[in-house]
């Protein structure tokens, strides 16, 4: 077991390799270590408190419970490194490599996670809040490898053009966060909170948002083809030109909704709330509207062709220039 | 301070017109200069040297005068641009040329640092002179004036400290310009940190050349401030000695700027992103927490206070408390001196000012508004963008006694200034 002293003088003498070695609770506050080689080492309760770890190999070492605030990692490379309940406040990592390193129950708030690989990462119960994941890779690469977020609080996360393809974030705190022009094909995102967040041009085709919240969200553009919606909150929210193809919106809450101009295809909106929603130019073909209820609702000029509405409540709808399921144009 | 007014002449002289042309155009940096001119006159920049050769130099000189008719507005026109560009420290320099060159195109009712006479410039010699560092000062402020980076020691003590003030505060009208100047150049150089906090220090002993009225005792204050390194409340409280503004500074026509903060907030997503490239988050949280409530400590009390802070949520007050960008600055260089490893907190100053900056406009001083000598010396009104009926707040002058004052603690002598203008404002707003 080396101590902090000794670490700085050898390092500071030109040595850059201290793999394995048995580092516990060593004190490193804003010491300078760019570039040194801690791989496997043993690192459980160290403090690196804003040291500079830039382009530190710090792969498989032992990090938890690690204070490392406002540490540079930027470019790191902590592939399968322990970082368990680790505090990241403010950390920089962008560009780290963290695939397969364990992050559960970390602290992440406010940290600089842009363009980091976090592919297979373990962030379940990890506080992100606020943390920058600005093309940041989370991409599922089979069904064994993906990142999990379970638990994951991301409020007012910037996950602008992150690439979550398939990742779990069931249960998520996304409130206020910026997924806009994110990739989420297929991922798991039911139960999770996404109130006041903004999905502009999002992907998220085939997506699991069974009872996800999305209050006042911001999915404009959004792709949702064949997403599972099923008893998802999204009252007030603003679905203009998103489409909706083939989706399941059964017992979907879509009260005061903007889907004006999105298309619905085929989608099953069954049970669906839409009371006062706006449906102006929207595309309802062949959609599934078993006791929907469009009170109040706005259809103008919305395209019906085939949809199945014998049992819908349209008191008091606005159906001025809507094709009706027979084809006929409503006067 | 009474700042250089100088009023273009109806119609300048010809033949001075072409000579000032023919200068510029036959400067080594000819090309960056008509870039920047032209970016001046028309907001375009050019990159095509083509285009650049064909654009009449002369032809761009008349445009200049007529955009800027007052020398003031010249300076703080060409170094604004200077300030905002990448190179800013290349393009510091080729300010001061254009600035040298078209100079002697305005009319000088008042010539520039009338105020500051020459006792004023030996007071800041001798005080430079005594300065441990005194010979990197001299090295900067060589190079701002000369463009030359002297090292030898003899041509260095050949060189007497008065005529470097003096060029110096001729080349900048207003302390923002000279901090401008001075921070630009300190960071092309090598022992940049160093360079910075000389730059600061040298930007404290020259404000007495700004605020010219200051008494002499008021001057040895700032002296043992500068030791003490609190400089705003030696600012603070010298401003009770500044006499009111002589009925011919009133007289003379100014249009003062001030970099005032737009009303509508930015996206919180895009600041974070750019701050977040070039500072530390923690490090910016730590400042900016240290702005608001008190000098972080490290350790488990501050830590977790810092936790419940969000990094937009500071950025967000930090904002909607800071209408004017000086006071911005001023407060920010402030907290990160208050810092222990305060160099490393300067930088991440300047990176919050250069993400903040966007969000404020350099917006002219409205028609009406009382011109006084102490306000010119930054150029600084507090006019919030849009705020509504400017009334004639000549009429109220006066009233804004101290005890009405905000209770800010370091605050800047103009942005207290600034904030009594705002308040007779409002209430002059309020009343109508």
């Amino acid at each position: 077991m080396i101590n902090a002293n000794e670490l700085l003088k050898r390092y500071g003498a030109g040595e850059l390799s201290f793999c394995g070695e048995n580092l516990t609770g060593v004190n490193l506050t804003r010491a300078d270590l760019i570039g040194i080689d801690l791989q496997e080492s043993d690192l459980h309760s160290a403090v690196f408190v804003l040291a500079y770890l830039n382009r530190a190999k710090l792969t498989k070492a032992n990090l938890m419970a690690t204070r490392l605030g406002g540490i540079n990692l930027s470019q790191a490379n902590l592939v399968r490194a322990n970082l368990r309940d680790a505090d990241l406040h403010g950390a920089i990592l962008q560009g780290a490599d963290l695939r397969s390193a364990d992050l559960t129950l970390a602290n992440l708030l406010d940290a600089n996670l842009i363009d980091a690989d976090l592919r297979n990462t373990n962030l379940s119960g990890a506080n992100l809040t606020g943390a920058c994941l600005r093309g940041a890779n989370l991409r599922e690469e089979n069904r064994k490898y993906s990142a999990n977020l379970r638990g994951a609080t991301l409020r007012k996360a910037d996950l602008r053009g992150a690439n979550l393809t398939g990742a779990d974030l069931a249960r998520v705190d996304l409130r206020g966060a910026n997924l806009s022009e994110a990739t989420l094909r297929g991922a798991d995102l039911s139960g999770a909170d996404l109130t006041e967040a903004t999905l502009k041009g999002t992907t998220l085709t085939e997506a699991n948002l069974a009872r996800a919240v999305l209050r006042g969200t911001n999915l404009m553009n959004a792709k949702l083809e064949r997403a599972d919606l099923t008893e998802a909150d999204l009252a007030s929210v603003n679905l203009q030109g998103a489409t909706l193809a083939d989706a399941k919106l059964i017992r979907v809450h879509l009260a005061k909704a903007n889907l004006t101009r999105a298309r619905l295809n085929r989608a099953d909106l069954s049970r669906a709330n839409l009371w006062g929603a706006s449906l102006r130019d929207a595309h309802l073909i062949e959609t599934y509207l078993a006791r929907a209820n469009f009170t109040n609702a706005d259809l103008t000029n919305a395209n019906l062709v085939r949809a199945e509405m014998s049992s819908a409540n349209l008191t008091g709808a606005i159906l001025t220039g809507a094709t009706l399921p027979d084809g006929r144009i409503q006067p | 301070m009474v700042l250089a007014t100088s009023v273009i002449p109806p119609i300048a002289a010809s033949s001075l017109l072409s000579e000032v042309a023919k200068e510029l155009a036959s400067d080594q940096n000819a090309l960056r200069i008509k870039k920047l001119m032209l970016f001046a006159c028309t907001q375009k920049w050019e990159n095509d040297s083509h285009r650049l050769q064909e654009v009449n130099l002369l032809e761009l000189v008349k445009r200049l005068l007529a955009i800027a008719p007052t020398l003031e507005q010249l300076q703080s026109r060409i170094h604004g641009i200077a300030n905002s560009l990448n190179k800013s420290a290349e393009y510091t320099l080729i300010a001061n040329a254009i600035i040298n060159r078209v100079s002697r195109l305005y009319l000088e009712t008042c010539p520039v640092g009338a105020g500051a006479g020459a006792k004023d410039y030996e007071a800041v010699a001798q005080i430079l002179a005594c300065d441990p560092d005194h010979l990197r000062i001299k090295k900067l402020l060589i190079l701002a004036s000369k463009n030359i980076w002297e090292t030898d020691a003899n041509r260095l003590n050949s060189l007497p400290f008065l005529d470097l003030v003096q060029e110096v505060h001729d080349l900048t009208p207003t302390p923002e310009s000279l901090k401008a100047v001075l921070d630009n150049l300190a960071k092309t150089l090598s022992k940049k940190t160093e360079y910075e906090a000389i730059a600061e220090r040298v930007c404290l002993i020259f404000q007495s050349l700004y605020f010219i009225n200051l008494s002499a005792p008021a001057l040895e204050m700032l002296d043992i401030t500068l030791t003490e390194g609190i400089l705003e409340a030696s600012l603070g409280a010298s401003s009770e000695s500044l006499p009111e503004p002589s009925c011919e500074a009133m007289a003379q026509p100014q249009q003062p700027y001030a970099y005032i903060r737009q009303q509508a907030l930015p996206d919180f997503f895009d600041l974070r992103v750019s701050i977040m490239q070039s500072a530390n988050p923690m490090r910016v949280k730590i400042l900016l927490f240290t702005l608001m409530h008190e000098v972080f400590t490290p350790g488990a009390e501050h830590d977790s206070l810092l936790k419940n802070h969000e990094l937009d949520d500071l950025l967000q007050i930090l904002l909607q408390t800071h209408k004017l960008l000086s006071d911005l600055e001023s407060k920010l260089l402030s907290a990160a001196r208050s810092l222990q490893e305060s160099d490393e907190y300067a930088q991440v100053a300047q990176v919050l000012l250069r993400s903040l900056k966007p969000f404020y406009t350099y917006l002219p001083l409205k028609a009406g508004l009382p011109t006084s000598a102490d306000e010119g010396a930054t150029n600084i009104v507090s006019v919030e963008a849009g705020l509504p009926g400017t009334t004639e707040p000549n009429s109220q002058k006066g009233d804004g006694s101290p005890s009405a004052r905000p209770d800010h603690t370091c605050q800047v002598l103009t942005f207290e200034r600034a904030i009594e203008i705002s308040e007779l404002q409002a209430g002059a707003s309020s009343h109508d």
